[in-house]
């Protein structure tokens, strides 16, 4: 590269750039950093007025030195002034954080401004409210019809008197991380949503999500919730055009409707041991058969072992599993493996973190290997990589890698993970027993982590 | 649309000639998707004149288009690591890049340019942007600039 030095004389620079690529350019910025440029000179002084994209951080006005209301004060200030700046009917993102207690209709008065204009895209608000109270969002936010994303976190409260005249017709993005929601209403009213990320809070004093309908129009679905005793009676997910699925659901789902998805890339499943989900759970398996990227977290493994007679759908794209065990099991996992034809990669979490709500239930018999009666085809053909973590040198663990490592034709790594705090005897003692394993594939190597 | 190793040629200011894979230029300029889409380029004799785009400046937009067709499945680390490479360059080269990337119209690439852009003046001093931003005259008076001060003392 050259130095920069040369440079210097030729009349291309930064500071040439038209008013519109400069302004976008402080769009990335917050909005009060960008407002600073106006001393740069004296063409910028103006420039930030041209914004298009307002990122308000309340906390950046936190000082040791003042009271929460103050800072809450000059915050409104400032934005006030902003908005009074700025040609409101202009703005494409509008992105507000901070502590607000005591201006909650000022706050309403912002987004009734920005959402009535035709130009809004983009919503986020991440709330918080020390003093315990929560702030109801205003019905203009729900019908604004250009909004294609909308993020809300914190204190805030969405519910519905009606629905009527609502709807946001433009909106793909909705991720909502908040107090309490009328979440199937909501949904509802996002006839075209693409990206859904939801955390459910049940238990603090909002209204539970009896029934969730996610709409058809879907290709990626974050679905979380905190542990709790509460019940959602129906989670439909009829999605055609699925990509993405990633459930951690460990509140109680009594039921569950899903399709199958053609399109399906990735599916992590992260289901609570519960005795209803149990019923579901091999239509649930059924349905992300199609997938390339499946994650199976211990407690969902769990659910599967305790399925009566369960049979595997074939999982005929499938290139990586990852699967958590709370117990080693290979039966499983081998008749699992028979299923995926094409598997390249496995990723065994022998005991993983276990997650809220699981251990209970799974019988604790001590399963053991038992050689199976024939080999899984993708260990012969197509697997290339496994890795196992939280190894503990179980005969069954042993047997399994054994195992696939005398007969994995196409084997290229195989790293083990002992558990932390493993002493390096022992460490010692398991690459030497598996040294002496006839290796099946001559670029196979074996690594001990 | 287009078939996956279907050709197309774009021409740069110095008149060399860029031979790529429609699909990567399609998949990132708006502006060549649509002389695709409309049928105005002809794939016997037309070539795309860049006549605002230099050779070196090309070569470097197409490598970007070429990486991100080729690496969108990789990891978003991996990709962040190889951009940061891709545009570790000086802040001359940065405004060629932004207006080719601009002209191309290639979204992706302006959001990356803007960004470094951005980090680049991102928590600095007054002086330090300006020489950055290469603003040699600020045009302000004493006293305005007495009072910008005022205003923005930890910016000074």
């Amino acid at each position: 590269m050259e130095p920069e030095d040369d440079k210097s004389e030729t009349s291309t620079s930064i500071s040439t750039l038209p008013d519109s690529i400069l302004c976008h350019i402080l769009s990335f910025l917050p909005t009060r950093t960008s407002i600073a440029t106006s001393v740069l000179s004296r063409r910028w002084r103006h420039l930030w007025k041209h914004l298009h994209v307002l990122n308000l951080d309340g906390y950046s006005f936190n000082t040791p030195e003042l009271s929460r209301d103050h800072v809450e004060d000059r915050f409104v200030d400032f934005v006030n002034e902003v908005l009074h700046q700025v040609q409101v009917r202009r703005i494409q993102k509008f992105r507000l954080e901070g502590e607000v207690r005591n201006y909650s209709c000022t706050l309403s008065f912002w987004i009734d401004a920005v959402t009535s204009e035709p130009h809004l895209q983009e919503l986020y608000l991440s709330l918080w409210n020390t003093s315990g109270s929560f702030y109801t969002l205003p019905y203009s936010v729900f019908s604004c019809p250009s909004l294609v994303s909308l993020v809300l976190k914190g204190d805030i409260i969405v519910s519905f008197d009606n629905l009527k005249s609502l709807q946001l017709p433009s909106l793909k993005n909705l991720d909502l991380e908040i107090i309490s929601t009328e979440l199937d209403k909501l949904l509802s009213l996002c006839p075209a949503l693409e990206t859904l990320k939801v955390f459910i809070f049940f238990n603090s004093g909002g209204i539970d999500p009896n029934e969730i309908h996610v709409p058809r129009s879907l290709k990626r679905l974050t679905l979380e919730s905190e542990a709790c005793d509460s019940t959602v009676d129906h989670l439909e997910i009829h999605t055609p055009s699925l990509e993405y699925l990633d459930i951690a659901l460990v509140a109680c789902y009594s039921q569950i409707s899903v399709r199958t998805y053609p399109n399906l890339v990735e599916a992590c499943l992260n289901i609570c041991f519960d005795d209803m989900h149990i019923d579901w759970m091999p239509k649930l398996l059924n349905a992300v058969c199609g997938t390339k990227f499946l994650a199976l977290q211990a407690s969902t493994t769990a659910c599967l072992i305790c399925v009566p007679s369960l049979e595997f759908p074939q999982f005929c794209c499938l290139v990586r599993l990852q699967i958590g065990f709370e117990f080693f099991n290979s039966r499983v996992l081998i008749d699992l493996l028979h299923c995926c034809c094409k598997l390249e990669a496995l990723l065994i979490h022998a005991c993983e973190s276990v997650s809220y709500g699981c251990l209970y239930g799974e019988p604790v018999e001590p399963s053991s290997w038992t050689q199976p009666v024939s080999v899984p085809s993708c260990v012969v053909s197509h697997l290339s990589i496994i890795e196992f973590r939280d190894y503990e040198d179980l005969e069954e663990e042993h047997e399994f890698i054994a195992y696939v490592i005398e007969r994995g034709l196409v084997l290229k790594t195989v790293t083990i993970h002992t558990r932390t705090f493993t002493d390096q005897e022992i460490k010692d003692h398991i690459l030497k027993k598996l040294s002496v394993v006839p290796i099946g594939s001559s670029i196979c190597q074996l690594k001990l982590e | 649309m287009g078939s996956p190793l279907k050709k197309i040629m774009l021409c740069s200011s110095e008149k060399e000639i860029f031979s790529v894979e429609e699909q990567v230029m399609v998949q990132h300029s708006v502006i060549i998707n649509n002389m695709i889409e409309d049928g105005s380029y002809n794939y016997e004799e037309s070539k795309i004149p860049l006549d605002c785009v230099d050779s070196k400046t090309l070569k470097k937009v197409i490598d970007y288009c070429t990486y991100h067709t080729h690496h969108h499945n990789d990891n978003q680390e991996d990709l962040e690591a190889w951009d940061a490479q891709f545009l570790n360059v000086d802040s001359n080269g940065l405004y060629d890049l932004l207006m080719a990337a601009n002209y191309l119209e290639i979204r992706n690439l302006l959001d990356l340019i803007y960004r470094t852009i951005k980090n680049m003046i991102k928590g600095k001093k007054i002086d330090e942007i300006r020489r950055i931003l290469n603003i040699k005259d600020h045009g302000f008076t004493p006293e305005e600039e007495e009072q910008n001060r005022k205003e923005y003392p930890h910016f000074y």
